[in-house]
């Protein structure tokens, strides 16, 4: 098995082995940051829906602008490989699908995968269950995924980026992204505040 | 402005807005040496604006019979037997008004340059294109493009590329050094 966590050109050969130290690093430091931005807490999360605290869409906005840019600036610089970089596919109508049960769990729960793994790891019972049923639903796909796979490649689009399918520039469209991120959060500033003063 | 009494969200969001409008100014997939996903363009030529068509768009016209396309070639007759871009005919001047009528695009290419389209009169120029960098571009990135000149970021492009190649009968180069191939085999999804 290939192991390509960050295409980053070193000057150097780097073992698979030091690759996966990265990784766990990143893990680490991964769950770390969403505890102390109170990600491990389901009743933090719930409060997203209920537009009064928003903390959850503005970090991780935040973190998808800050690894656009940088993906971009590094790739620029040649500092990293961006033919190397893994994309998900893009499967249309699954992955909207997806979303819809994604987003139901998400507020059932108050927990999304990554988050019920730091509530797990915190102690919290909620954490625990959400993780025993991502994992039991990871088998499950795992499991019957072969059988579906005429209705899992349905809508099959490739591995494509937003900019080649709208056949715009690489850069206007990071730009486009990052304004349309200062704009949600300057929206969802005042719909938080709105929203809190409607409470209180 | 004093940075002291702004926020740091206020800071941050500065930056992301400067880093972010730069690299509107920036030719990422040139120095990256991608292969151009871009597909019409306008560009100015002796003051003139010309309307431009990349390569990879005119083989892709071609590749999937598109109709209401007619490609020009205004090399010389003798150049155009030796070689032409699959469907194209020789330049005739006179059939210019009468092709532009019939035809939705007109596509003009010659070697390299497109200094032949000061022939074309000015009142005519609404529907021409010309192909950009000429039939040398053809024959570097459709009939023989070489992968250790050209990158690809997805399979999908490269196999395009591959396939659309072998069928104007030309043939990949350097093939074998793309690391893309071994992409197949691994798997990350998630948040």
């Amino acid at each position: 098995m290939e192991l390509i966590i960050a295409p980053i050109r070193f000057n150097y050969e780097v073992s698979n082995g030091l690759l996966l130290v990265f990784a766990l690093l990143t893990g680490i430091f991964f769950g770390f940051f969403l505890e102390k931005a109170g990600f491990g807490n389901a009743g933090v999360l719930i409060k997203q829906f209920y537009l009064t605290d928003m903390r959850m869409f503005k970090v991780l906005f935040s973190a998808i602008i800050t690894g656009m840019l940088g993906t971009f600036w590094l790739s620029y610089f040649k500092i990293l490989d961006i033919t190397q970089i893994y994309i998900n596919g893009t499967y249309l109508w699954p992955q909207i699908l997806g979303g819809i049960l994604f987003g139901f769990g998400f507020v059932l729960c108050g927990l999304c995968p990554g988050t019920s793994c730091v509530a797990a790891f915190t102690g919290k019972l909620d954490g625990l269950a959400v993780m025993g049923g991502m994992i039991a639903g990871i088998i499950i796909f795992g499991e019957t995924a072969p059988s579906m796979d005429k209705y899992l490649n349905f809508s099959s689009l490739g591995d494509v980026s937003i900019y080649e399918i709208l056949n715009m520039n690489y850069g206007l469209l990071t730009f486009l992204i990052a304004l349309f991120a200062l704009v949600c959060f300057w929206i969802v500033g005042k719909v938080e505040e709105r929203f809190n003063k409607k409470l209180s | 402005m004093n940075l002291g009494n702004m926020k740091t969200n206020n800071i941050l969001a500065i930056l992301a807005f400067i880093i972010g409008i730069s690299a509107v100014f920036t030719n990422h997939a040139d120095r990256n040496n991608l292969y151009p996903v871009w597909k019409y363009r306008t560009d100015r030529i002796d003051k003139e604006k010309i309307r431009l068509i990349s390569v990879n768009c005119l083989a892709d016209l071609v590749y999937l019979k598109e109709q209401g396309i007619t490609i020009l070639d205004t090399r010389s007759i003798a150049e155009y037997e030796e070689y032409h871009i699959p469907t194209s005919i020789p330049y005739n001047e006179q059939d210019l008004a009468s092709l532009l009528k019939s035809s939705e695009k007109v596509i003009l290419y010659s070697d390299k340059n497109y200094n032949y389209l000061s022939e074309v009169p000015a009142n005519l120029s609404g529907k021409i294109y010309n192909l950009n960098g000429g039939i040398d571009e053809w024959f570097s990135m459709v009939l023989f493009p070489d992968f250790s000149k050209i990158h690809v970021r997805n399979r999908q492009t490269l196999e395009k590329i591959v396939n659309r190649s072998r069928y104007f009968g030309g043939t990949p180069q350097n093939i074998n050094l793309l690391n893309i191939s071994s992409r197949s085999g691994r798997f990350r999804e998630g948040c």
